[in-house]
C-alpha cells in the first residue's frame, strides 16, 4: 500500500515538475490521436457519404412492366398500384427519389410568325412528377421553373432540342394535339431543360395530365429510382420482383457497376492514405516520446545506483507513458471527432456518424504507442552502467 | 573484522589499458578510509567496483563476506541496495523530486518509503526545514547533505563517497565533513575518494593509487 | 569558427540528431506523399470516372426532331437524312485537347427483321485499331467505352469477320438465339429487301435499352444499307475539367467572351471547349454534353479534391507537430550548452544563428530523405489504387523542404527563446 503510494507520488511528481516536456509529449499524443481519430471516422463513413454523392448521377434503378409477357404488347403498362407497392419496399432513408414516367406520342405546333400556317410535328410526351426531378435527374439544367405541384395541368416543360427546333421559349404558349384525335390543348411553357440525352427531344407534363390526355388513368410506362445501399443486398431486387407480379426491376448497370468501381477505388485510396498517415503520425509521436525518454538516461542511472532494478525503472516509465497515453488518447479522440465533423460538414454537408468502437481504439492505440515509444529507449539505456552515467563530465 | 576485501584486483579496458593493476587491501568495519591519487590513477574505477557498479576483470572483491566478482547485474543491484550508500561529487538528485522525496526514493527501492524516517534523516544533516524544496532551490552544500541523508537512509554497511566536497566551498565543505566525522564516530564504515590531502587526512586508513597500482596503504598517524 | 562549430555538431553529434532527422523524415514523407496524391488525384479519378461512359455525343446538324421512347424509334421516315462522314471521325483525336480524348465510338442504326420480328440493328466499332492522321494508332470502340457491357460468348473485333453480331440479351431470349447460332437479317432499303446471314458471336448484357438491339461491325451495316462511310452519331469520352463560371458563360454564348477569356476557355479542358473544338474539326456536326455524366463527374471530382485537401491538411498538421515537438525537446535538452555558449560571451544573436543553421540543416537532410520516402508512399498508393504511379510533381520537393525547415525552426523557436532568457549561471549550476 505504502509502496504504491510512493510509486504514484514518484509518477505524479515526474509529471508536475517536468511540465514542458510532458506538455510536448502530451500535445504530440493528442494531436496524433486526433488526426488518426478524425481520419478513421471519415474513413468508416466514406462509403456511405460517397454513395450519396454518387446519386449525382441520378437514377440507378428502373422499374418496367414484365417484358416476358409478350402477348399483351399494346398494354405495356404498369398500374400505379403496383408502382406504389414497389416504392414502399424501399425505406425512406435509402430511397433518394423516384420518378414515374408515362410516354405517349403527340403532335406539337411549330411556333411561327403570327397568322402564317404552321405545321404540327410529332414528339414524345412524358407524364412525370416534377418534384422528383432534382433527386432523380439532378444533372438537368433547368431554365424557368418546373411545375412541382402535381396538380398543375396547363404547364409544359420542353426538352432543349424541342424548344430550339420548334422555336419556343419559357413563358410562351404551345398547342398540342393528340395523335389519334383532333383534341387540341394549349399549354404554357414553364421551363426548358437540357440533359444531353433523349430527354432533350421530349416534352414533359404532370403525370396526371398525361394520364388523362392519353386516357391511361393510373397507368405508367416505367419508373426511375435513385436508391442508396441496395448493392449490399443482391437478393433485394429479385425478392421484390417475386413479391409483385408483372414487374421488372433492374439496376441500371451503366450507373450501378461504374459506381461500385469508383467507390471501391475511393475506399481503397482512403484506406491507404489513412494507413500511411497513421504510421507516420505514430512514428512522429514515438520519436518525440523517445527523445524525451532518452534525455532521462542520467535519471535512470541514478535510480539504478540507488538500488532500483530494471523492473522498477521499466514499470515507472511504463506507468508514466500509459497515463500520458490514456489521457492524451481520450482528449485526442475528442479533438479528432470534432475534426471529422469539420471534414464532414465542409465536404459532404453532413455529420460524420459517431462510432463507439473508435473510442477504445483511440484509447488503446494511444496507450500502446506511448508505452512502446518509451519502452524502446528505456530498454536501450537501461543496461548502461550507472557508473558511466554518473561519472559526470 | 574485514568489511571490504580486495584480492589482486585488476580492471583492464580494451587490450591493455589497466585502470587497476593487481590491487589488494582490506577495510575493517567502522574504519574510515580515504583513497587518494591524481586524475586517471584509477580512483573512480576502484570506487565503482566497491560500489557494485562494476566488476573486476581479474581478482576478487568481497563485501561483508560476499564475493561480488562473479555476480550478475541483478545480483549486484541487490547487494548495492542492501549494503551500500552512495554520495557523488555532482550530487545527482532527481531534479523533479523534493529533498525528502529524493531520500524516500532510496527507501522505496530498498524496501518501503517512510516519510517520517526520511524527515529524521534530513534533520540529522540539518535540513529538516528544507525538506519540501526542489534540488534547484537548494545550495550545493544542501544538495550534498540531501545526498548523504539519502545514502544513510537504508542503514548501509558502507558509505561510499566520491569527492563529496569537490563541488563545495570551504564553509559547506566543513559542514559536510562534520557530518562524516559524526557518522564515523557512530561506527559507520566510510570509504572516501578525494584528491584533497586535508580531507584525506581525516581518515584512519590512507590508500594511494598511481597508474592503477596501490602505492600507499598505511594507517594515518595523525588520527 | 562558426562553420567549424556547425561541422563539429554534425560530425560528432550526428548520432544524437538521428532521432530528429528520423522524425523530420517521416513528417516530410507524409507531406510529400499527401501533396503528390492530392495534386494528382483529379487526373486519376477523372480517368476512373470514364467508366461511366461517354460524356459527349456528336450528331449531324439537322432540323429533325427524333421521336424515341426507351430507344425505340418512332421518328417518321425522313428524306435526305444527314450523316457524318466516317473519314472525319479520327479528327476528334486531332483537336487541341486530343490527349484528353479517351475513347469514342461511331454508330449507324437501321431497323432489321429477323424471323418477321423487327429489331434495331446498330453498326459500331467494338475494338477498332484506328490510325489517326498523325500516323499513331489507337484502339477505339464500345468495348472500352461501355465498361459495364458484359458479353456471354465472344466480343467482336473490327477488321475481323464481317458476318458477326452481338445480340442484346432481351432480344436473344425472345428469339432464343445462343452464341454460335446463325440467323438471317433482312433490311428494307428504300423498298429493296436485302438479306444477310450473320453469326451470333455473343449475347450482350448491358442493363439498358441495348439489350433489345443487335450490334454488328460498322462496315457490315454500312454495306448492307448502302450507306458507305456514313455514321449517325459518335459517342466520345473525354477527360474534362469541372465547369466554372467562365465555362458556363462560354457555353451560353461564346461570342460574349473577350479574346483573353476565349483563349483561357479554349485552352482549358472544359467539356464545352472540347465540344467546340470537335465541332470545328468535323464539318456539319453539333456536340451535346451528356449532363448526367459531366455533372455527376464534376461533383465527385470536386468532393474528392476537397476531401483530399482536408486530409492533406490534417496530415500536414500531424507531420508539422511531429517535427516541431521533436525540435522542442532537442533544444530543451541543450539548455546547458546554450548557457555555456552565453557564459563564454556569445550574444543571443550568435546562439540563434548557430541553432538556425543547425536546425535548417537537420530539416534539409530530413526533408530530402522524407521526399524520397514520400514518393515511395505515393507510388504505392498510385499502384494499389489506380494501377499507375502517381506522377512525381517537381513542385512538391521545394514545398516539402521549405515546410520541413520552417516547421523545424518554428518548433524550436519557443524553447530557444526560453533558453536564451535563462541566466547562464543558473543553467550551468544545475
Amino acid at each position: 500500500m505504502q509502496k504504491l503510494k510512493m510509486f504514484l507520488r514518484l509518477t505524479l511528481k515526474s509529471f508536475k515538475e517536468r511540465k514542458s516536456r510532458i506538455a510536448i509529449a502530451f500535445f504530440a499524443i493528442v494531436v496524433g490521436i486526433g488526426v488518426i481519430t478524425s481520419l478513421f471516422s471519415v474513413y468508416y463513413d466514406i462509403n456511405l457519404k460517397m454513395s450519396k454523392e454518387m446519386r449525382a448521377y441520378g437514377a440507378n434503378m428502373i422499374l418496367t412492366p414484365d417484358s416476358s409477357n409478350q402477348q399483351d404488347q399494346n398494354n405495356k403498362m404498369l398500374s400505379m398500384n403496383k408502382f406504389n407497392q414497389v416504392v414502399s419496399k424501399f425505406s425512406d432513408q435509402n430511397l433518394i427519389g423516384v420518378r414515374p414516367n408515362l410516354y405517349g406520342i403527340i403532335e406539337l405546333q411549330q411556333n411561327s410568325v403570327k397568322g402564317v400556317f404552321s405545321n404540327m410535328r410529332p414528339a414524345v410526351m412524358v407524364g412525370t412528377w416534377f418534384d422528383q426531378v432534382e433527386k432523380v435527374n439532378p444533372y438537368w439544367k433547368i431554365e424557368g421553373e418546373l411545375p412541382v405541384n402535381r396538380e398543375v395541368d396547363d404547364e409544359i416543360v420542353l426538352g432543349k432540342t424541342v424548344a430550339e427546333k420548334l422555336g419556343y421559349s419559357v413563358g410562351e404558349k404551345i398547342k398540342m394535339k393528340l395523335s389519334d384525335s383532333y383534341q387540341v390543348k394549349e399549354f404554357i411553357v414553364a421551363a426548358v431543360i437540357e440533359s444531353g440525352s433523349d430527354a432533350d427531344n421530349q416534352v414533359f407534363v404532370n403525370l396526371k395530365t398525361a394520364q388523362k390526355l392519353l386516357n391511361k388513368d393510373n397507368k405508367i410506362s416505367a419508373a426511375y429510382l435513385s436508391v442508396l445501399n441496395y448493392e449490399n443486398d443482391p437478393a433485394l431486387l429479385k425478392g421484390i420482383e417475386n413479391d409483385i407480379i408483372g414487374i421488372n426491376l433492374n439496376s441500371i448497370k451503366k450507373i450501378a457497376s461504374s459506381e461500385s468501381k469508383i467507390l471501391d477505388k475511393i475506399k481503397s485510396l482512403m484506406y491507404l492514405v489513412v494507413i500511411i498517415i497513421l504510421l507516420s503520425t505514430l512514428l512522429c509521436v514515438s520519436t518525440t516520446m523517445m527523445t524525451i525518454v532518452t534525455e532521462r538516461k542520467e535519471e535512470i542511472g541514478l535510480k539504478k545506483s540507488l538500488g532500483a532494478d530494471n523492473k522498477n525503472v521499466i514499470i515507472e516509465f511504463l506507468t508514466e507513458a500509459a497515463i500520458l497515453g490514456g489521457f492524451g488518447g481520450l482528449l485526442g479522440y475528442g479533438i479528432g471527432y470534432l475534426g471529422a465533423q469539420i471534414i464532414g460538414q465542409s465536404v459532404f454537408g453532413s455529420f460524420i456518424s459517431f462510432r463507439l468502437p473508435i473510442i477504445p481504439f483511440a484509447f488503446f492505440l494511444s496507450v500502446f504507442v506511448a508505452c512502446l515509444a518509451s519502452i524502446i529507449p528505456v530498454r536501450l539505456v537501461i543496461d548502461v552502467d550507472p557508473a558511466v552515467v554518473l561519472k559526470g563530465e | 573484522m574485514e568489511l571490504i576485501k580486495l584480492d589482486k584486483v585488476s580492471k583492464i579496458y580494451g587490450d591493455d589499458l589497466r585502470a587497476l593493476d593487481n590491487v589488494s587491501f582490506a577495510i575493517d568495519k567502522g574504519e574510515w578510509a580515504s583513497v587518494m591519487g591524481p586524475s586517471g590513477s584509477g580512483k573512480s574505477t576502484l570506487l565503482n567496483m566497491i560500489g557494485c557498479l562494476d566488476t573486476p576483470t581479474k581478482g576478487e572483491v568481497s563485501i561483508g563476506g560476499i564475493n561480488i566478482s562473479q555476480l550478475n547485474k541483478q545480483e549486484l543491484t541487490k547487494v548495492r541496495r542492501d549494503k551500500i550508500g552512495l554520495v557523488f561529487q555532482k550530487f545527482h538528485l532527481v531534479p523533479y523530486l523534493t529533498a525528502i522525496e529524493n531520500v524516500m526514493v532510496a527507501q522505496y527501492y530498498h524496501s518501503m518509503a517512510d516519510e517520517e524516517e526520511a524527515q529524521q534523516a534530513l534533520e540529522r544533516v540539518g535540513l529538516g526545514e528544507r525538506a519540501k524544496h526542489l534540488p534547484k532551490e537548494l545550495s550545493g552544500g544542501e544538495q550534498q547533505r540531501v545526498c548523504i541523508a539519502r545514502a544513510l537512509i537504508n542503514y548501509p554497511d558502507l558509505i561510499l563517497a566520491d569527492e563529496p566536497t569537490g563541488n563545495l566551498d570551504k564553509e559547506n565543505e566543513e559542514m559536510v565533513l562534520d557530518i562524516f566525522r559524526e557518522l564515523h564516530s557512530q561506527g559507520h564504515t566510510i570509504l572516501m575518494v578525494t584528491h584533497d590531502p586535508t580531507v584525506g587526512d581525516l581518515a584512519e586508513k590512507m590508500l594511494e593509487l598511481e597508474h592503477g597500482r596501490l602505492v600507499v596503504n598505511s594507517k594515518n598517524s595523525l588520527v | 569558427m562558426f562553420f567549424r562549430m556547425i561541422r563539429r555538431l554534425f560530425s560528432r553529434g550526428l548520432k544524437s540528431k538521428l532521432l530528429a532527422i528520423l522524425a523530420i523524415t517521416f513528417g516530410a514523407s507524409l507531406m510529400t506523399a499527401m501533396l503528390s496524391v492530392t495534386l494528382d488525384i483529379g487526373d486519376k479519378l477523372n480517368k476512373e470516372l470514364k467508366s461511366f461512359g461517354s460524356n459527349i455525343v456528336i450528331v449531324p446538324e439537322s432540323k429533325s426532331l427524333p421521336v424515341k421512347i426507351d430507344g425505340v424509334d418512332f421518328t417518321p421516315l425522313e428524306k435526305n437524312k444527314k450523316y457524318i462522314d466516317e473519314k472525319d471521325i479520327t479528327n476528334i483525336k486531332m483537336i487541341f485537347w486530343r490527349h484528353n480524348i479517351v475513347d469514342f465510338a461511331p454508330y449507324l442504326t437501321a431497323t432489321a427483321e429477323i424471323n418477321n420480328k423487327q429489331v434495331p440493328i446498330v453498326g459500331t466499332w467494338f475494338k477498332n485499331n484506328v490510325k489517326i492522321p498523325t500516323g499513331e494508332r489507337f484502339d477505339f470502340g464500345v468495348k472500352k467505352l461501355k465498361s459495364w457491357w458484359e458479353v456471354e460468348g465472344d466480343w467482336i473485333t473490327n477488321g475481323g469477320s464481317k458476318d458477326e453480331a452481338l445480340i442484346g440479351l432481351k432480344f436473344a431470349e425472345k428469339m432464343n438465339i445462343k452464341p454460335g447460332d446463325q440467323f438471317e437479317v433482312t433490311i428494307n432499303n428504300n423498298g429493296t429487301l436485302l438479306s444477310k446471314k450473320l453469326t451470333a458471336k455473343g449475347i450482350l448484357k448491358t442493363g439498358d435499352q441495348a439489350e433489345s438491339k443487335i450490334y454488328v461491325p460498322l462496315d457490315t451495316l454500312q454495306s448492307i444499307t448502302g450507306l458507305e462511310n456514313k455514321v449517325e452519331e459518335i459517342e466520345v469520352s473525354a477527360l474534362t475539367t469541372p465547369e466554372n463560371k467562365l465555362a458556363r458563360r462560354a457555353k451560353a454564348d461564346p461570342d460574349s467572351l473577350t479574346t483573353a477569356e476565349f483563349d483561357t476557355w479554349y485552352c482549358t479542358a472544359y467539356v464545352s471547349s472540347i465540344i467546340y473544338q470537335i465541332e470545328e474539326s468535323i464539318p456539319g456536326v453539333v456536340g451535346k454534353e451528356v449532363r448526367q455524366i459531366t455533372q455527376g463527374e464534376g461533383q465527385i471530382l470536386n468532393k474528392m479534391s476537397l476531401l483530399m485537401l482536408l486530409v492533406t491538411i490534417t496530415a500536414l498538421i500531424s507531420s508539422g507537430l511531429g517535427i516541431s515537438s521533436i525540435m522542442t525537446t532537442r533544444v530543451l535538452e541543450r539548455q546547458q550548452e546554450i548557457g555555456l555558449l552565453k557564459a563564454i560571451g556569445a550574444s543571443n544573436l550568435a546562439v540563434i544563428a548557430l541553432f538556425t543553421v543547425e536546425i535548417s540543416l537537420v530539416g534539409l537532410i530530413g526533408g530530402l530523405f522524407g521526399y524520397g520516402l514520400g514518393n515511395i508512399f505515393a507510388t504505392i498508393i498510385g499502384q494499389q489504387v489506380f494501377g499507375t504511379a502517381i506522377s512525381v510533381k517537381l513542385l512538391v520537393l521545394p514545398l516539402t523542404l521549405v515546410m520541413a525547415i520552417i516547421v523545424a525552426l518554428v518548433g524550436s523557436s519557443s524553447p530557444l527563446r526560453m533558453a536564451l532568457k535563462l541566466d547562464p549561471a543558473e543553467v550551468l549550476r544545475g
